[in-house]
């Protein structure tokens, strides 16, 4: 399928990653599903951006989504989570696209303080509507052939970005900003994994 | 001590079973039914209903699903003329066990006997099979259901378009969804009126779905279809874009008209014998095997090599290949539509083996270039096309 499920941009701090804005397209997911699947995009969403190093684009595998990261030199950062059909040269034009957008409109002493509700960039959900069609981008990210689609560097996992030591099954345990609901989601999800299971 | 706590469950169940029973009364435009995973019964009422979506939390399912289970099999033991009696007492447990398990057979048979004996309301009935969908997209007891439901109804008085949307909604939710796909052959052959619709919806998805082959074989006997009811829009004719294209690519020939068209693909056919109905429509559904082949190739540029854009391109292709010898050999066969049993469908192999492609400009060139693709593809068009590449001109 090729789908765009959101897109997020953040500040990258340190430690933390800061969430900027975000915009989610979850109509494929069943109703009380959507929930967690959009706290687990925003979970997966900072904790790449927290693992990813500047001036460095990844896309990360999850099982069928794929991740794409950017984050430019500045610290400015954006994921776009699609499945794993989207082309990734478009996804990652996407993203400099956005963040060029972005900087352009949002002064600088906002990204280290700012918060979802404070900033004012509601183009956001229009960017993902718009690239739901790779194609209708696609003259658009013709013209930006500057992107060296070499220089992404893939991961078939999110574990496998993860720094020694580091499991994500802990970090989902332990993370604040996911809800009990979300987390019993997780756990089924891991030990079903299919959807022929009534249990 | 046991009995007690037996007795317990049981109670618990049957408040469970009644919830949601409430919810089926009070809400009659629910949208979705699903199992929320929770991992502890806290204490509060399993059964959450929010702007007309139901959902049972996962503890519970497997007890009120055995109770429920359990409760229809004692029914099931009195005569089928008693228990139709008690039809509100079991549609409780048919509804609640058909939505937590949709693969009983048993159970969808009792609510046809209850059905036909007049007492459940068939739009509610058609209104359940979608809930249950909506949970199993790949569920084939509620499409069949569904068929055997409409079959009490005139074509006339069926809401095509809506059944069409169910299916789509299914094949979006869960790929290679077999039972939907059929389902909407069943649709599609039963309001042909919906061809010209479904020729714009089936690129659509194909599109967005670009490794699900359903849809591309789907789209395969939509236009297998179109041509058998000689179906063309008078507007397209003009244009014909993807087959000039087409016929550009192998001939290296610039045609203008659809009369030059016909000139180049059928050279010495008898047309007027043929009728001006077939032709048309010939030269439309031809037109869209051509428009697939190129929507095919484009894909490919888009989002690599997939193997649904290889056999779809491969399926047009067989399409005009297919169509062409049938009109250009039209007085041996005297079938001009596609064959309708196996036993023509293998004669036409047979004749198909034997055609004389080189003595066709059009096909030899089609021949020609087609042999360029590579050696599986020569493979493939001479099992499936006939073509002889050793002794051809290739």
């Amino acid at each position: 399928m090729v789908k765009l499920f959101s897109l997020s941009v953040f500040y990258k701090g340190s430690p933390e990653a800061r969430l900027l804005k975000s915009t989610y397209d979850l109509q494929s997911f069943s109703f009380f599903q959507r929930t967690a699947v959009q706290e687990f995009m925003t979970f997966a969403s900072k904790t790449l951006v927290e693992r990813t190093q500047p001036a460095m684009r990844q896309s990360v595998k999850q099982d069928v989504y794929m991740c794409h990261v950017y984050v430019r030199t500045d610290n400015l950062a954006g994921v776009l989570i699609a499945d794993h059909e989207y082309p990734q040269r478009v996804a990652h034009t996407l993203i400099t696209k956005v963040l060029e957008e972005f900087a352009a409109k949002i002064p600088t002493d906002q990204w280290q303080t700012g918060a979802e509700n404070s900033i004012d960039f509601s183009i956001l959900p229009s960017f993902l509507a718009k690239y739901q069609d790779p194609k209708e981008a696609d003259a658009l990210t013709k013209m930006q052939n500057d992107l060296d689609e070499t220089k992404i560097i893939l991961k078939n996992t999110i574990e496998a970005v993860l720094e020694r030591g580091e499991k994500l099954d802990d970090m989902v345990a332990k993370s604040e900003n996911l809800s009990m609901q979300s987390k019993a989601f997780y756990k089924t999800a891991k030990k079903t994994n299919s959807c022929c299971n009534f249990g | 001590m046991d009995s007690d706590s037996d007795n317990e469950h049981t109670v618990l169940c049957e408040k469970i079973i009644n919830d949601m029973h409430t919810v089926f009364l009070k809400d009659t435009e629910l949208s979705s039914f699903e199992i929320i995973p929770t991992v502890l019964n806290r204490n509060k009422s399993p059964v959450i209903h929010v702007e007309h979506n139901l959902g049972l939390e996962s503890w519970c399912a497997k007890h009120v699903y055995d109770h429920a289970h359990r409760m229809l099999m004692g029914y099931k033991k009195q005569t089928v003329q008693r228990y139709v009696q008690q039809s509100e007492q079991l549609l409780k447990y048919l509804n609640v066990a058909l939505l937590i398990n949709p693969d009983v057979t048993a159970f969808w048979h009792i609510r046809r006997q209850l059905v036909q004996k007049n007492r459940l309301k068939m739009n509610r009935e058609l209104k359940f099979s979608t809930l249950v969908l909506s949970k199993k997209p790949k569920s084939n007891e509620a499409f069949a259901y569904r068929r055997w439901l409409y079959s009490f109804q005139s074509n006339d008085a069926i809401d095509w378009h809506h059944e069409i949307g169910i299916c789509e909604r299914c094949a979006d939710r869960s790929s290679s969804n077999y039972h939907a796909w059929s389902h909407r052959q069943w649709v599609l052959h039963n309001a042909p009126m919906l061809i010209r619709a479904e020729i714009m919806r089936s690129e659509k998805f194909m599109r967005k779905h670009i490794s699900d082959y359903s849809s591309y074989h789907y789209r395969q006997i939509l236009i297998t279809f179109a041509y058998q009811m000689s179906f063309y829009e008078t507007d397209q004719l003009h244009q014909l874009h993807d087959l000039k294209q087409l016929i550009n690519y192998y001939l290296i020939a610039e045609v203008q008209c659809p009369a030059q068209i016909l000139n180049i693909m059928l050279p010495g056919v008898d047309q007027a014998a043929i009728g001006e109905a077939r032709l048309k429509s010939f030269l439309y559904c031809c037109n869209l095997a051509a428009h697939d082949m190129r929507l095919c190739d484009d894909q490919k540029n888009m989002y690599g090599e997939r193997e649904s854009f290889e056999l779809h391109r491969r399926a047009s292709l067989k399409f005009i290949v297919e169509q062409c010898v049938r009109l250009l050999s039209g007085d041996l066969m005297g079938i001009y539509s596609p064959p309708a049993t196996p036993v023509q469908q293998q004669q036409f192999n047979t004749h198909l083996r034997k055609f004389d492609y080189n003595s066709y400009e059009f096909l030899r060139a089609l021949k020609k270039s087609e042999s360029l693709l590579g050696s599986k593809h020569r493979k493939w068009c001479s099992l499936f096309l006939g073509f002889d590449f050793e002794s051809g001109a290739a």
